[in-house]
């Protein structure tokens, strides 16, 4: 007995201990590891970061990344973009419970600093690390009042309250502090200890009901299969390339029509030439009187009686309107699948290219069926005693006109695609080649005062955010749930940038060459213009709509929506009137 | 005063007695109506505050808030749709405490939603907070009144009705 209670008692030990040892390392939530992290940079007394301007903002965003938070990649080292994720805490009575800063909460302030050339002010981060620490970038000064060491250093929170300490850190004088918590969604599985029930308000029911809503409409799909993923991946993908290549066909378009209104009269007449063949018009009427008329060259009758099957009072007769209806439609079908075949002129919208493009083609239509019908009379032939001479005789004449058709055939088939592909062309931009005056003039005022929110300062900068957006459209790769915002918000991005490039508002190396080249060009200067505002006027404000609607829901669907102007209600962002408090 | 004339002052007076009558009968009638709609927003304020409240602090709100978000509410009254219910378990306590809230300010609970609340969107199934919105009905307005309101309880001056909603503010 004594033997089995000092084992047991031994293996208790060794449970307790193995377990306190893993509890220790279980316990260590997200937060404490943030907090740690920061207070490692304060223990280290040396700067292990890269030479940055805002050694704060690094060191709070890598430490959030260290304890877990999903922070965006190309977010890491902008204050701005880090608060974006964060939500002011309400200071109404300190308690933790009700909002008070806690473990890994930061606090954004402004730090001013005298300067040669007036005060200098930075915004700056610094972390929460404990009930009444933080961890701030600065300078500390030494006993003998000289500064001492530019580093992380741990003060009161009472700092950012109503001026600096004074004492502690001379140099540091911060304005404008708030207490802000990072959005818990962004903690792992949003196991973040520290979320309380909250405080509730009351909201308009208006609003509620619009934003529920607009919710219920637009579930999030919850099928996360493999085959989802991959099937919206190549979904948004292809959005994201038809829409560009339907911007650089617009690109196109203005680029030739511009070209043409510098050429003068050459280009005159050839944009009024355009302007014909791109006038677009109902071919229902066309269609329906060469029916009428083929009708009538076979039976002015036969073409009565068609007329009469096809009207719907007629057919309302209740025998003569059936047997009416049977005889004069079928003949109204026949002749009209043949004016369809025979002059490829059909019902519904179409326009002078395509007209132009089908009676061009005649020919080669017409010798196909003329051979057609030979070889089936030489066939029937076979079975009758008098078709073989018809047979022969069709197939002599049909050969014989066969070699010119192909000729003519051959000729006219790049006309012919051209066509098509110019009647898709003036599908996509009517504006374009239908109005032949000066658009561009017209719109342009409009256009100019328009700040763009992208402006890439320099050549290294652009190439950072170009390998930062990389960096992060390459890291969907194993966030599968972010690759549609991913790709739709790099999109956006790319866009912009290029719309702000052409439009000589952003710059780079690209288009700084771009532009000393076009300055010697002021005409294609002028279309180089005109495609970035198009750019701008089209592709920048659906790929902006459906960034935004990809990051509050996965799939396609979102970005079809966004397409069709269903966004989601505005949301009154609280923070300002937090702010104010 | 000859007796037609006396008839016809008689008349006129009875006439104006009734009027006034009349006018303090739809006056008072008015004034409970307006009370009882105050008496439903308050009611429905306390509702949608509690549930908010209860919903967020959920044991299982992370649960409730990804279901949520892929389109299963908490649906109350009103046609909901089987299909887009979250589970009854995950529900239920949210209904309780309607229930007790309404039975406490002495309304009736017409419709009771638990969503998500749309700040919280992501593309990843993350969880996020949750809003409700809740419609009640006052009992009537006023005593006596069943004769007036009988059968016609969905009318807003016999049954006045009240929306509310509320969310977390961060």
């Amino acid at each position: 007995v004594r033997r089995l209670l000092v084992s047991a008692a031994a293996t208790l030990v060794a449970l307790g201990m193995v377990g306190a040892g893993t509890t220790a390392a279980a316990a260590m939530t997200g937060r404490e590891h943030a907090v740690a992290c920061m207070r490692a940079h304060v223990a280290d007394g040396r700067v292990t970061l890269p030479d940055t301007q805002s050694p704060d903002v690094e060191a709070v965003s890598r430490c959030l990344d260290e304890g877990g938070a999903r922070l965006p990649v190309r977010e890491a080292r902008d204050v701005h973009a880090l608060e974006m994720h964060c939500s002011a805490l309400p200071r109404a009575s300190g308690l933790p419970e009700d909002g008070a800063p806690g473990d890994a909460d930061v606090v954004f302030y402004t730090d001013s600093v005298p300067g040669a050339g007036g005060e200098l002010s930075r915004r700056r981060v610094a972390m929460v690390v404990g009930e009444d620490e933080a961890i701030v970038w600065s300078m500390s000064r030494s006993r003998d009042g000289a500064f001492d060491r530019l580093g992380f250093h741990v003060v009161r929170l009472g700092v950012f309250g109503t001026g600096g300490s004074g004492t502690v850190l001379d140099p540091l004088h911060p304005r404008d502090a708030v207490f802000e918590r990072l959005d818990p969604a962004l903690w792992p599985g949003s196991t973040d200890f520290r979320r309380s029930p909250g405080r509730v308000a009351l909201v308009r029911t208006d609003e509620m009901a619009a934003r529920l809503g607009w919710a219920a409409d637009h579930p999030r799909d919850a099928d996360t299969t493999f085959w989802h993923q991959a099937t919206t991946f190549f979904a948004l993908t292809g959005f994201l390339l038809s829409g560009l290549i339907s911007g650089l066909v617009d690109a196109a378009i203005d680029l030739l029509r511009i070209i043409c209104e510098h050429l003068g009269p050459v280009g005159a007449a050839a944009l009024a030439l355009a302007s014909i063949l791109g006038r677009h018009f109902d071919g229902t009427w066309l269609h329906r009187g060469l029916t009428v008329l083929l009708l009538a060259l076979i039976d002015p009758w036969l073409a009565i009686l068609a007329i009469a099957g096809t009207l719907p009072p007629v057919r309302a007769i209740p025998v003569l309107g059936w047997l009416l209806g049977i005889t004069g439609g079928t003949a109204w079908s026949i002749a009209s699948f043949l004016i369809s075949a025979g002059l490829g002129i059909d019902e519904g919208e179409t326009s002078v290219l395509s007209l132009a493009g089908a009676i061009a083609t005649l020919p080669f239509v017409w010798a196909r069926g003329g051979a057609l019908l030979g070889r089936l009379a030489a066939l029937g032939g076979r079975l009758t005693p008098w078709a073989p001479a018809v047979g022969r005789g069709w197939t002599a004449l049909t050969l014989r006109f066969r070699p010119a058709a192909a000729v003519v055939y051959r000729g006219l088939r790049p006309v012919t695609e051209a066509g098509a592909v110019a009647d898709e062309l003036v599908g996509l931009a009517p504006s374009s080649l239908l109005d032949a005056g000066r658009w561009l003039d017209r719109v342009r005022p409009g256009w100019d005062g328009i700040d763009l929110p992208v402006s890439v300062g320099s050549r290294a900068a652009a190439l950072r955010s170009g390998a930062l957006h990389a960096a992060d459209l390459f890291s969907s790769s194993w966030r599968p749930g972010q690759r549609s915002g991913a790709l739709a918000t790099q999109g956006a991005h790319l866009s912009r940038w290029l719309a702000a490039g052409l439009r000589r508002r952003g710059h780079g190396w690209p288009f700084d060459r771009l532009h000393r080249w076009l300055g010697r060009r002021p005409s294609w200067a002028n279309a180089v213009d005109a495609a970035g505002n198009r750019l701008q006027h089209r592709a920048v404000p659906v790929l902006d709509e459906a960034a935004r609607a990809a990051r509050f829901h996965q799939g396609a669907a979102a970005v079809g929506d966004a397409l069709n102007g269903q966004a989601p209600p505005p949301i009154p962002d609280p923070r300002p009137r937090l702010r104010s408090w | 005063v000859r007796r037609p004339q006396r008839g016809a002052v008689s008349l006129l007076m009875a006439l104006l007695a009734s009027m006034l009558a009349l006018a303090f009968g739809i006056a008072v009638f008015l004034g409970a109506a307006r009370g009882a709609e105050e008496h439903a927003q308050s009611g429905a304020d306390a509702v949608a505050h509690a549930v908010a409240l209860r919903a967020n602090a959920l044991d299982r709100r992370d649960e409730l808030s990804i279901e949520a978000q892929a389109g299963r509410w908490c649906t109350q009254g009103g046609e909901a749709d089987p299909a887009a219910e979250a589970d009854g378990e995950l529900c239920t306590p949210l209904f309780d405490e309607a229930a007790r809230i309404a039975a406490a300010n002495d309304v009736e609970l017409v419709t009771v939603v638990v969503g998500p609340d749309t700040r919280d969107l992501h593309a990843a199934p993350v969880p996020g907070r949750l809003a409700v919105l809740v419609v009640v009905a006052a009992a009537g307005p006023a005593a006596g009144s069943p004769q007036l309101c009988g059968r016609s309880d969905a009318t807003p001056l016999c049954r006045p009705e009240a929306a509310s909603a509320a969310e977390l503010v961060w």
